[in-house]
């Protein structure tokens, strides 16, 4: 079974982040520079929230508030949906469609490991069958079933 | 298995298609994306075709970095016009590839230039996990055949 191990090994364990002191300005800056949808707000090694392209579309666009007097830290969600490496694939995609989101922040042991998001979780189910039928094809035809692959 | 047998397959579930024009405002694009809670929206002319796509990106890329008001930007002077789509009878993997290479979460489903609907990195996660739970529950009654079967493994 996939874990998010796998996903973060694939993938890489570098993450964007904030201080929630920037100003949703300073933000959108970073996001864009480093071409994410969403920053992680840190502060003194701590995990606050997450701030997404969502967040500025419903909550500043929609309410009119301006980029440069608005906080970070005023807007990001707090209330996160994590995930520990050892956590299965399968259970990341109940979190994601279940309470809609995009990104589940990786945590063990209070200390951050990555980020995950839709894509990375849909490319690992694809890349995970794709290798279960490889297999299975090579067993029928007369090869060894590798024993991580059959579940 | 290509799109639109996938969305057959996903009509459990009643999607409504929620469209754009590129002469509304984009604050109005804005308004539909939270009512309906969608990320992105097919942009369409008056004979439904396709036109552009507006995201949440794009409110987020192209709206903060000029000077100037939002309110008076219109869908047109945000949107992305060259859009990638795909057709119904493509295979779900060239979906899902694309989305990858062109580093997108929606995927407008056009027949001709008629858009009938859009493809969702989301809706496409939706799917693998009902297949995904189908499987497991497979797998637990037929431990052994599930194991040589190959139906249970295609996508």
């Amino acid at each position: 079974m996939l874990t998010v191990s796998d996903l973060l090994s694939r993938k890489g364990n570098k993450t964007v982040s904030v201080h929630p002191n920037y100003t949703v300005y300073q933000a959108l800056h970073v996001m864009a520079d480093y071409d994410v949808g969403a920053v992680l707000v840190i502060e003194n090694h701590e995990l606050l929230g997450v701030f997404s392209e969502r967040d500025y579309a419903r909550k500043l666009v929609l309410q009119g508030q301006n980029e440069q007097n608005t906080f970070v830290g005023n807007v990001m969600v707090k209330d996160l949906t994590v995930v520990t490496p050892e956590d299965k694939v399968e259970e990341c995609m109940q979190l994601m469609t279940d309470r809609h989101i995009r990104h589940l922040p990786v945590v063990k042991n209070g200390k951050l490991l990555g980020l995950i998001s839709i894509g990375d979780v849909v490319k690992g189910i694809i890349d995970q069958q794709r290798d279960t039928i490889n297999d299975l094809e090579s067993y029928i035809a007369g090869g060894y079933l590798s024993r991580n692959r059959v579940q | 298995m290509n799109i639109s047998e996938m969305l057959k397959v996903m009509r459990f579930k009643p999607q409504v298609l929620v469209t754009v024009g590129p002469a509304e405002l984009s604050s109005v694009a804005v308004q539909k994306m939270a009512d309906y809670n969608k990320g992105a929206l097919p942009v369409c002319n008056d004979d439904g075709e396709l036109v552009g796509i507006v995201t949440e990106r794009d409110i987020l890329r192209k709206c903060f970095v000029r000077k100037g008001e939002f309110k008076d930007k219109k869908v047109n002077d945000i949107m992305t016009k060259k859009v990638a789509i795909a057709r119904p009878d493509d295979e779900l993997d060239y979906a899902i590839k694309t989305m990858k290479k062109e580093k997108i979460r929606h995927l407008p489903v056009a027949d001709g230039k008629k858009i009938v609907g859009i493809l969702s990195m989301r809706d496409i996660l939706g799917f693998q996990y009902e297949e995904t739970r189908t499987r497991i529950r497979y797998m637990q009654m037929f431990p052994r055949r599930a194991a040589v079967s190959r139906g249970s493994m295609v996508l």
